[in-house]
This record gives structure tokens, C-alpha cells and sequence, in this order.
């Protein structure tokens, strides 16, 4: 089996099922996630990525490897792809958290999380938000804890966390949707 | 606080937790800050490199949907496609439909009453290059005075190019519009369905006779434009591309004014090519020719030619490696990134072939390559083909024994050796496999016996890329090959209606492709005037 993107893309090309099968295996999840996190439902996000690879499949006699890379053919078709899903449905309303995600680069958005950095964006919601709502966030989200676990590591009961929780996303949106606003007025200016 | 909201955002973390993605609050209707905090959470578990993974049922849903659009691509089936010279030739397939495009009657008159060589050089003084278009017969040739475009309720729909020759017609069309189909409820109207004419302005009907189709347009191809038209008239009830709900009362009427042109008139759209006269290469018996060459300030355009290759019965002609792409370099050692163009792809045609100093004709592939254009300073070219690829006959048989009751998971000794052009295939053990492929009109099943395969001596000038074994009809229903960039991995059969037969399987090798290895190095200067288009 081909190891490299180009090589899986070369075999695909010629109608290799495995190959595509091994391409399309390699970067679903992080289409997945990069589709997620502008669409912000499973349902949206699954639409997204159907739509991205259906245009590789259609677009592999294009690729051209001369231009750059793969990866990055691949998460310009997802841009185009991403733009064109809100052009399309002008009915839904666009996430404007999206707006808060750095212009998009995923291997190096990819490489922080594979060695368990944080992103900026995660990192500076984070610490804009009171110690007690951060904590509940990080033992909930960014550790993956129980509710039972996280009461007994910060003291609490189980309904408080719950409430906590909610009460930090909900401030943890408030500031999101103010940034978004702060950077709409910078860009009107 | 309303304890549902507090569940919502527990449940919408506990997904996180379990590396799902939230079921979403629904898009539609007003943003609130609730909303917003689910989406936060996901968000800051997809900065922390904790985020969900996709369903896997979806996963493989769209996995079988996406091999299912590649088999339909690969067989030339799928609609949507980028527009090429010849991709719209009704199913006679790309070596056939474009032998139909070249000059193939013409150089046969010309081979018979000249000879081949002189043939073939009077076939090149024939060819122009259209950018966006291709190789194009150049005699009395007519073309577009200036493009026209109609905008229509958000949609605008050009004629860019025209190209009435002495064989056929053809026309470039754009298609941009903000016009898109609803989801899942419009399909984009085809060529076919788009009541397109082209008439004279005597009311001479043009018929359409090939087509390709893409989502920026189409290029149509009509018959022959009578020799003293220098105006036509195309209209259509909806462009192609638009959904067939943009069908208005009024028809899409486009006037189309052609002057004459040809390549000695410094046209703006018909570069002249030149016959770079490098010599033929051979390796392995396939012969290597730059039929001509054409440079303009975006493309430096090649046409390579396989002008004689071993006669193997039954089998379609060679083509260049798809894995092994030809490169171009100049005489500094600049090489020149490959391009993709409209233009570019296989061609099929009637050549002259002279070789071993035997005459013959022979119907020859042809490749039209684009790269980067050509650098003011360089003197000479050199196209480095590294690869061709061709269809072998083969024979050989293995046996294996499927025991009395051969289950899937089973895995069963094989140890044989078959040799392919030269080269050696080793096909070491079997496992029997069941796939589940989810389909769009329900699962499709199959049962497969795999072989692992390597090529024992991968370092030889041959590369097997495929091996095809059939066996009793009644049992195997195909054969299928795996590969990549050092040849093939696995090798397959796929019992009919999933049977799985017990006992002597016998298994025959009846077809095989592979890559001959050159280099072909072809090298030619370059004319004082060329890139001056």
C-alpha cells in the first residue's frame, strides 16, 4: 500500500478502489472535525463532509500535485465547499462563532491537539473566563471527566457541576459572540 | 434556570466525553446564546485535539457511496466532469471517439498518395492549439470574432470560443451563475436535455453531435458549418449547468459572428504549433515521438505520440504512466510544473508509423501534456517519459484448495509464481472476505478470495500493475488488482452471488497491465519565435 497522499491519489485516480478507500479513511476525521467546527451539528457537519469528498472523487483528474500538496487541495475544496453550504442554504443562519476560528490551518491546528496543546482560541476563551467556570470546562471538556468525578475534584455536587457548566458555556458563548461583534465593528472601521 | 437547558448542555458534553459530535440544536431561527454554548463546547473539545470522531455507520455509508462515484468515473459514466476535447464522444470510448476529431481520413488519403512520413508531417502543418481547447485541424478554420455572454435572472451564460473547421464545429460554453439547485429537489439540466440548435442564418440546421460537461460548462460539437457561413445562431430553452426551473419562455439566443483565421494570421486564439522534429526513442519496443509542440503565455503545450508499440492482440493501445508523469526541463535545468488545461489528455488518431523500416499504420495514442510556460531564455527542451503503461497478454493457473467447508476469516496456503512481461509475481496465501458495501439503492454484498501478491523483482524495467484471473464462469464473477506507486499488493477474485465453492479452486492468469520503464528522453530546440504569442 502507498503511504504518501500523492501515491494513494495517483492509484486512485486510475480506479483503484483501495487506494481512494485509504485516502478518503486517512482524512475523514479531520474533515469531520474541520466541517464541526463551522457547522456546528453532527447533522451539518456530516452533510459537509459528504459534500467536500464527493468533490475530491470528482476533482482527483484535476488534482495537480505540482501546485502544492494534498492536504492543502484537499482543505481549499472544504473552504469552497464550506462557503458554498452557506450560500446555498441562505435560510440557516451562518455560526458566528465561526468567525472566531483562526484562518484555518490544519496540520498545525491538527499537530497542537495531537501533543495536547491547546489552541489559542481555546486557550484565550479559557483564561477570559472566572477560575470556577474555566475549572468545571476544563474537567468536563478538556479532561473528559464524569460529573461525579469533577464534583469530587472540585467539591461540589453533581447538580452544581451541571449548573456550573452551563453557566460557564453560557459566559464562554457571551464572550465568543461579543468577539465576534468586536471584530465586525474592526472590519466595518 | 430551567433544569432542560441544563440537560442540554450536560448531554451535549457527555457526547463530547464519548467522542460524538452534539445532535444539533437545528440551524434554523434565531441564534441564542444556549445554542451558542453547545457549539462552544465543541469547539473548545476541537481546540483541546478532543474532538468527536464522525459515526461510523456514516463513515462507511459515505465510504461506499464514494467508491461507487469512483467506479462510475473511472468507467467514463459520471456527469459531472470537467469539460475536455473528447470526453463528450458518445460512447465509443477515448482512443475511438478521438481517433473521429483528429484529421484520420485526411492522413490516410495523405499516407496513401505520400507515404508516411511525409504523412504525418503534413498532418502537423494541419494543427493549431486553441488554448482551453486542444489540437485543432487548422484548414479553413473559422473562429469566435469576440466572445458574447447573455445574463439572465442571476445566471450569465457565454459563447467563449468558436471553432468551425473543415470537420465539425465546435463551441465553448460558460456557465456562471448564483442560480444553484435546491438541495435535492432540482437537477442541473444536461446537455442533452437543454434544447440546444445551431443554425445558419439560412435556417440550416447544424446537428450536435458530441458533448462534454462540467460545472463551469460545456464544450458542444456540431457538424460541419457550411464553408460560406461566417454567422450562426446557437439557442437553447436552458443552458446546461443551470436547474431545469431556470427554464424561461424565452429561449437563450446567442448571434455568433466568426472571422476566418489561420495560424498565419497571428490570431489571438490559434497558436501554431511547430514540429519539434526530435527523434523516435524506443525501449521495450514502444517508440516515442513529440508529434508538436505549441508555446503561449501561459502554456508550453506538447504532443507526445506512441508511434509504434508491440501489436498485442486484443489489446487497446498504450498510454503514458499515470504514475510515473513526464517531466520537462530546459537547457538551464528549469523544469516546468505540469499544468492542467481543458485541452490536455489522451487522443487517439490515425498516424503514419514507420519503424524497424517497415511501413505500417497504425492507430497510434497520442497525449497532449501542458506545463508551465516556456522560460524567454530557454533553448532547447527535454520531455522525460518515465513510464508507459500497457495491456499484456498473460497466461499461467494456480490452484487452491478450499477445503470441505471454507468459511469467511479462512486463510489458506499459496505459494506460485506468475510471470508477467518478464516479471515475476509471487502470490504468497488467500484469506477469504466478506464485504458489506452500503450503496445508495441498498447494500451490496461480495465475497472475495484476496491474495497478498508482490512483484519479486520490483527493480526490473516492468511494473505489474494488474492481474487478472478468471476461473470458472460460475463461480468467479471478477478480478480485481491493488497497487500503488511499487506495483501491485493484492490480488483478487469474487465468487458470483457470493458462493464460496469448497474444494480445487482452479484459477487462470488471462490478462495483465504493467508500466514499462524508460527513461524516454526527448529533446529539441526551440524556435527563435517561440513564447512570442
Amino acid at each position: 500500500m502507498p503511504d504518501t497522499d500523492e501515491a494513494l491519489v495517483q492509484a486512485a485516480r486510475r480506479g483503484d478502489r483501495t487506494a481512494l478507500s485509504a485516502l478518503y479513511r486517512r482524512h475523514c476525521d479531520a474533515i469531520y472535525r474541520y466541517a464541526l467546527a463551522r457547522m456546528g451539528t453532527r447533522q451539518h457537519a456530516e452533510d459537509l463532509t459528504a459534500e467536500v469528498f464527493t468533490r475530491v472523487v470528482e476533482s482527483l483528474p484535476q488534482y495537480d500535485a505540482s501546485r502544492g500538496g494534498f492536504r492543502s487541495w484537499l482543505y481549499g475544496i472544504a473552504r469552497h465547499a464550506c462557503a458554498d453550504f452557506w450560500r446555498r442554504h441562505d435560510d440557516v443562519l451562518e455560526l458566528p462563532l465561526d468567525d472566531l476560528l483562526p484562518a484555518h490551518a490544519p496540520p498545525e491546528r491538527e499537530a497542537a491537539a495531537a501533543d495536547g496543546s491547546l489552541s489559542e482560541w481555546t486557550l484565550s476563551l479559557l483564561t477570559a473566563l472566572p477560575h470556577q467556570y474555566r475549572r468545571v470546562l476544563e474537567l468536563r471538556i478538556l479532561e473528559g471527566r464524569s460529573v461525579a468525578d469533577t464534583a469530587e475534584a472540585m467539591g461540589i455536587t453533581g447538580n452544581y457541576v451541571k449548573v456550573l457548566q452551563h453557566r460557564a458555556l453560557r459566559r464562554a458563548a457571551t464572550l465568543a459572540e461579543d468577539g465576534v461583534k468586536e471584530r465586525n465593528r474592526d472590519h466595518e472601521r | 434556570m430551567r433544569g432542560d437547558r441544563l440537560e442540554v448542555t450536560d448531554a451535549a458534553i457527555e457526547a463530547l466525553r464519548s467522542g460524538r459530535a452534539p445532535d444539533g440544536p437545528p440551524l434554523r431561527g434565531q441564534e441564542d446564546t444556549d445554542t451558542n454554548a453547545v457549539r462552544v463546547a465543541t469547539l473548545l473539545a476541537l481546540g483541546a485535539g478532543r474532538g468527536p470522531r464522525p459515526d461510523p455507520a456514516f463513515v462507511a455509508r459515505l465510504e461506499s457511496d464514494l467508491l461507487a462515484r469512483q467506479t462510475a468515473w473511472a468507467t467514463g459514466s459520471a456527469a459531472r466532469r470537467r469539460p475536455t476535447l473528447f470526453s463528450g464522444w458518445p460512447r465509443l470510448g477515448r482512443r475511438f471517439g478521438a481517433a473521429l476529431a483528429l484529421p484520420a481520413v485526411l492522413a490516410v488519403a495523405l499516407l496513401i498518395v505520400r507515404g508516411p512520413r511525409q504523412a504525418l508531417a503534413d498532418v502537423q502543418r494541419l494543427l493549431g492549439y486553441v488554448p482551453g481547447l486542444g489540437f485543432v485541424a487548422t484548414q479553413d478554420v473559422r473562429v469566435l470574432v469576440e466572445p458574447v455572454a447573455i445574463t439572465r435572472e442571476g445566471a450569465t451564460v457565454g459563447v467563449e470560443q468558436v471553432i468551425a473547421g473543415a470537420r465539425d464545429t465546435r463551441i465553448v460554453l460558460s456557465v456562471d451563475t448564483t442560480v444553484a439547485a435546491r438541495n435535492g429537489e432540482d437537477q442541473l439540466t444536461r446537455v442533452p436535455e437543454a434544447g440546444i440548435t445551431l443554425r445558419t442564418l439560412a435556417g440550416e440546421e447544424i446537428a450536435l453531435t458530441a458533448w462534454s460537461q462540467s460545472t463551469e460548462g460545456a464544450v458542444l460539437t456540431f457538424g460541419l458549418l457550411p464553408v460560406e457561413a461566417d454567422t450562426a445562431v446557437l439557442a437553447m430553452r436552458v443552458p446546461p449547468g443551470l436547474p431545469a426551473r431556470a427554464e424561461a419562455s424565452e429561449e437563450w439566443v446567442f448571434h455568433l459572428s466568426l472571422r476566418r483565421e489561420d495560424v498565419t494570421s497571428n490570431g489571438a486564439r490559434l497558436i501554431a504549433t511547430y514540429d519539434p522534429g526530435t527523434p523516435v526513442r524506443e525501449h521495450h519496443g514502444i517508440a516515442l515521438r513529440v508529434l508538436d509542440a505549441a508555446h503561449t503565455a501561459d502554456e508550453t503545450v506538447v504532443r507526445v505520440g506512441i508511434v509504434d508499440y508491440p501489436a498485442l492482440e486484443a489489446s487497446p493501445p498504450p498510454h503514458l504512466s499515470g504514475r510515473l508523469r513526464p517531466t520537462l526541463r530546459d537547457d538551464a535545468g528549469r523544469s516546468y510544473a505540469a499544468r492542467r488545461s481543458p485541452g490536455v489528455g489522451f487522443e487517439g488518431g490515425m498516424v503514419a508509423a514507420q519503424a524497424g523500416g517497415a511501413s505500417a499504420e497504425e492507430s497510434a495514442r497520442h497525449e497532449v501534456l501542458a506545463f508551465e510556460p516556456l522560460h524567454p531564455e530557454a533553448r532547447e527542451l527535454t520531455l522525460t517519459v518515465d513510464g508507459v503503461y500497457l495491456n499484456v497478454p498473460a497466461s499461467g493457473a494456480l490452484q487452491v484448495d478450499l477445503g470441505d467447508a471454507p468459511q469467511i476469516g479462512d486463510v489458506f496456503p499459496v505459494d506460485a509464481e506468475l510471470e508477467i512481461a518478464g516479471a515475476t509475481v509471487h502470490l504468497t496465501g488467500a484469506r477469504l472476505v466478506h464485504e458489506e458495501l452500503e450503496m445508495r439503492d441498498g447494500i451490496m454484498e461480495r465475497t472475495l478470495l484476496r491474495f497478498d501478491a508482490r512483484q519479486v523483482t520490483p527493480q526490473d524495467p516492468v511494473i505489474v500493475t494488474h492481474v487478472g484471473l478468471v476461473g470458472d464462469r460460475s463461480i468467479v464473477s471478477g478480478s480485481s488488482s491493488s497497487g500503488g506507486q511499487d506495483g501491485i499488493y493484492a490480488v483478487g477474485v469474487e465468487f458470483r452471488d457470493g458462493r464460496i465453492p469448497t474444494g480445487l479452486l482452479t484459477l487462470s492468469l488471462e490478462e495483465a497491465a504493467v508500466v514499462y520503464t524508460g527513461p524516454w528522453e526527448l529533446t529539441w530546440s526551440v524556435p527563435p519565435t517561440a513564447g512570442a504569442q
